[in-house]
């Protein structure tokens, strides 16, 4: 367990972020990969290690613990020149530089209050001190030492994306959802206006004060308004990888690029990329990617954890199909297919309990291997789950979207919708699946993006 | 025909069966009596019993009284004294109402479904207990769940966050599947038609507040909150009867009287 420094509550080991107020979390100790938490924490600042011979050195006050931010937390990256012309220099692995602790002294601090806060304000400051290099980076949501930290920059963007809300009905507006799960994506339903943000990776319109494209997580770029207008700009490819995953930060920032191989490429615990190899969380072999018919297919090597895929609108449910929605693991079941736990006698008696009443499906959180905890019972045609609204609530996970997914029958048939989640509904991949460009997939503790170079 | 009283349960006897075909008491051979003064009996409702279950039905309508003037009445689908046999959730031999030193008691004969006692106070519960609140049945579980979270090959699951509490409410729905499994963050569970914990708007025998559950490590204690229909434990091997308590054997419920002190 992991407690939380801002309001004390207790985390499971492996989170990043606190569930209850989306606190950055120290990293526990892992028995697999080990991690020796540095005394001073270093702020991953690629490309801006000249920056930080300027920067002076601060020192934490000691009731302050130093492992309170993760080394992976913020990273800022640079970016070229607007003037520049985006090219992709490296079509192989580019992997972010580790950050080197010995060039990279920048030890967090301030001088009375410490929180999360201060690391944020400290890469805006910086990043404000390269603005002549870079576009500006989004800063990690920088909670307060209120009860509920985040504002999440999102959160204004998506107001501003509706229909305009008056100043109460603002005020009323429900707690914003801790982003976690990358970018937070723009509602796609909301159509347009004429003079449209328009992404230039995929056209998709990018409400105001967002500085990423909501469905392909692509960084917006005033100057280029339509994909029309990337098309002229000029790639340069030296061997072109048919297709590569793209590492989304928790702050909707991108990461490493990991080239797929044109015909397959396994990935897992097993594989030599430091950005697998140093995941608990991913089997010795977890998964394949294999091109076939023009198609990219991910497959799941028997991996204990799988590869969970951020669904669109809505996709099918089957009998024990497993999802994922802030850091809730649900498995769902069909009633009946679920088998009785209690023996009937034999002699014709028949076990007494509450009646069925019309119920046609069950979600369990699964809290162990094969191990559900809480179970809910699915009875209405549409049940709704969201931190506070709906049948099924979640109100201790601050990932979860206050309206977030429904799970809905419909002639027998079984569906899951997403409706309007700030971090998305993952499916888990039953064998495989074929990947669009764009797609958002779990693997291990990591999000990535499926770029597809067409 | 001469008749006479049973003297086990007061039923009228015509006077030559070595029986009574109620109760199944023998009969002592009666002396010839003397015809003059034999005074006729109404009927064996008459007579001044021990106790008696009335069958409730539906929303208190009183129906069948079986009066338990035997030493012993056994309940069941198929055989006994107080016979159901239409209603499958009650055991070939259910239960048996029993007299001892003069007490009523009720003894559940290894049934399935077991028998039910209304609460009239809180209720001390162990993990496996259950109980029932409306048409609902409920299980008390307090073990510790527990589960793997590291496979052969040492990775790690990814997995949902454990509830806070360790005890739990689970719905068992007929058939014996498991419905509503939950852990109340602060221990305690409110069950009944709206604004609970655990809600069944369409259990049309659930007051609105019907009852709640507060969890500890090692108990749960049950407590009907003056519910309309009462909330029901399960008897764990006999227990003595009072007057007025209820009981549900399958989907029957019965009121005990006990008229005679």
């Amino acid at each position: 367990m992991i407690v939380c420094p801002n309001c004390s509550r207790d985390n499971e080991d492996h989170y990043k972020f606190c569930l209850g107020c989306g606190t950055e979390l120290a990293r526990a100790p892992r028995p697999v990969a080990p991690t020796v938490l540095p005394q001073a924490v270093p702020i991953k600042l690629p490309g801006l290690n000249p920056l930080s011979a300027h920067t002076p050195a601060i020192e934490l006050p000691r009731s302050v613990k130093p492992t309170l931010i993760d080394p992976s937390g913020p990273r800022i990256e640079a970016e070229p020149t607007p003037e520049t012309p985006r090219v992709d220099p490296t079509p192989a692995i580019e992997t972010v530089p580790p950050p080197d602790r010995d060039e990279l002294p920048f030890d967090m601090s301030t001088d009375g209050e410490v929180s999360h806060g201060a690391v944020a304000a400290a890469a805006a400051a910086l990043s404000a001190a390269a603005t002549a290099a870079t576009a500006s980076p989004e800063p990690a949501p920088a909670p307060s030492s209120d009860a509920l930290p985040f504002e999440p920059v999102t959160d204004e963007g998506l107001a501003a994306a509706h229909a305009p809300l008056t100043e109460a009905e603002r005020e009323t507006a429900e707690a914003p959802t801790a982003v976690a799960l990358g970018a937070a994506l723009y509602d796609a339903t909301v159509t347009a206006p004429e003079n449209a943000r328009l992404c230039s990776t995929c056209g998709t319109p990018v409400p105001e004060g967002f500085k990423f494209c909501g469905v392909c997580g692509g960084r917006y770029d005033a100057r280029s308004r339509a994909p029309a207008a990337v098309a002229s700009v000029p790639v340069v490819e030296a061997a072109p990888a048919p297709a590569q995953l793209v590492v989304i930060h928790p702050d909707g920032t991108e990461g490493a690029k990991f080239s797929l191989s044109p015909t397959e490429t396994t990935v897992g615990r097993a594989h030599p990329s430091p950005l697998f190899a140093d995941d608990p969380f991913l089997s010795p072999r977890h998964a394949t990617f294999y091109f076939g018919k023009n198609q990219l297919f991910a497959r799941d090597e028997g991996s204990l954890n799988g590869l969970f895929i951020r669904i669109k609108a809505e996709v099918e449910l089957f009998h024990g199909d497993l999802f994922r929605i802030g850091q809730q693991l649900l498995r769902f079941e069909e009633l009946a297919q679920v088998r009785p736990v209690l023996p009937g006698a034999g002699d014709g008696t028949m076990v007494m309990g509450s009646p069925v009443r019309g119920a046609w499906g069950r979600l369990s959180s699964v809290v162990a291997i094969n191990t559900p905890a809480s179970v809910w019972v699915l009875r209405k045609v549409e049940e709704a789950l969201g931190r506070e609204r709906g049948e099924i609530t979640f109100p201790d996970d601050g990932f979860v979207s206050g309206s977030h997914c429904k799970v809905v029958t419909r002639d027998g048939r079984f569906f899951l919708q997403d409706t309007g989640s700030t971090n998305g509904t993952y499916l888990r991949v039953k064998a495989e699946a074929i990947l669009s460009q764009g797609d958002l997939v779990l693997l291990g503790q990591q999000l990535f993006r499926v770029d597809l170079k067409t | 025909m001469a008749m006479v009283d049973c003297p086990s349960c007061g039923a009228q006897v015509p006077s030559e069966h070595r029986f009574c075909g109620r109760c199944g008491h023998p009969m002592k051979p009666s002396a010839p009596a003397s015809a003059a003064v034999q005074t006729a009996f109404f009927g064996a409702m008459q007579s001044v019993g021990k106790a008696k279950l009335i069958l409730i039905r539906g929303e208190g309508m009183d129906g069948v009284s079986y009066h338990l003037n035997a030493a012993e009445h056994i309940a069941g689908r198929k055989s006994g004294a107080i016979l159901f046999p239409e209603d499958n959730y009650l055991s070939p031999r259910h239960a048996n109402f029993f007299y001892d030193e003069g007490r009523l008691y009720v003894r559940d004969e290894g049934a399935l479904n077991g028998v039910f006692i209304r609460l009239k106070e809180p209720a001390v519960l162990e993990d496996g207990d259950v109980f029932l609140a409306g048409e609902e049945l409920f299980r008390i579980e307090l073990r510790e769940i527990v589960g793997e979270t590291t496979s052969a090959d040492h990775t790690h699951f990814f997995a949902s966050p454990r509830p806070a509490a360790a005890g739990r409410v689970v719905q068992v729905f007929e058939g014996g599947r498991t419905g509503i499994v939950h852990s109340p963050r602060d221990g305690a569970v409110s069950i009944g038609r709206e604004q609970c914990n655990l809600n069944f708007p369409n259990d049309r025998f659930i007051s609105g507040r019907h009852c709640r559950v507060d969890l500890s490590a090692t108990t749960a204690t049950v407590t009907d909150m003056q519910s309309r229909n009462g909330t029901y434990v399960r008897v764990k091997g006999q227990r003595e009867l009072a007057h007025g308590d209820y009981l549900f054997v399958g989907r029957q419920l019965l009121r005990v009287e006990i008229t005679a002190t």
